[in-house]
């Protein structure tokens, strides 16, 4: 019997996305954070908080199973919101932010990737939810 | 930084993006056994010999340059770029849709931008 899953159609490519921004998040954040924390430490730890989202879903929709689902659900929307308030936050408050983080400006400096990746991440979780 | 590598690679990773794009756009999935398929997977694997060549390469000279450049961040990026493609490529080949190419595609632009960042941070004065 075939389920809707999680992880394959453009579901598949949602992932692909996930895994790349989670590796790349998280590299990012581990070299600030060892070598120069405090220069930007309230940039750096979000930068980490987002590695920490983008592992988190992509773990969950790889998993796939109702509880991840229910999980990648909230990480999604709280990772939305991060990148909303944050974004706003960098560019209303500049000086909090001597170096960039992922979700700076609304993740301009990611082509927006950050921003449509949670959007995308609700989406998908609501077109394969089964009834 | 061989210049030369670098460019081949952005070439290179773009030619493959470009080809991947109107797989998704067809909706063809990645059928090994044909033809122009293969020809793209030979593609993909010739810019991954040149990422390891040109991680090799990077590793060697910015261990012996005396250049102020970031180190952890440069060598995370020469050694990410084929792991990331490698694994794309892995990934792409078992998703019988548009999507197979479409997560091939989001491996081979990650490449683009990463050797392009490379380049970035071994000349920041072009």
């Amino acid at each position: 019997m075939a389920e809707a899953t999680t992880k394959s159609g453009p579901g598949r490519a949602l992932i692909a996305l996930y895994v790349l921004f989670a590796i790349a998040a998280t590299s990012r954040s581990a070299v600030q954070i060892a070598t120069k924390f405090s220069e930007a430490p309230l940039a750096y730890v979000l930068s980490a908080v987002a590695a920490v989202m983008y592992i988190v879903a992509t773990v969950g929709l790889l998993r796939g199973d109702s509880v991840s689902r229910r999980i990648v659900t909230v990480s999604c929307a709280v990772e939305l919101a991060g990148v909303l308030i944050v974004g706003a936050l960098s560019l209303l408050r500049p000086a909090w932010f001597p170096d960039a983080t992922v979700w700076s400006e609304f993740g301009i400096g990611y082509m927006f990737i950050p921003l449509v990746l949670p959007v995308l991440g609700l989406l998908w979780l609501r077109k394969t939810a089964t009834r | 930084m061989i210049d030369v590598l670098s460019t081949a690679l952005i070439v290179a990773t773009l030619l493959a993006a470009a080809w991947l794009t109107v797989y998704v756009a067809l909706g063809r999935w990645l059928e090994v056994s044909k033809r122009d398929v293969l020809a793209l997977l030979a593609l993909v694997v010739a810019v991954l010999i040149g990422l390891i060549v040109q991680a090799v390469y990077g590793v060697v000279a910015v261990s012996t340059a005396g250049r102020n450049i970031e180190s952890a961040t440069f060598v995370a990026y020469l050694i990410g770029t084929p792991v990331v493609l490698i694994l794309a490529a892995y990934w792409s080949l078992t998703e019988r849709s548009r999507w197979g190419p479409g997560v091939l595609l989001i491996g081979c632009v990650a490449a683009t931008v990463m050797v392009v960042r490379l380049h970035q941070i071994w000349s920041p004065h072009g």
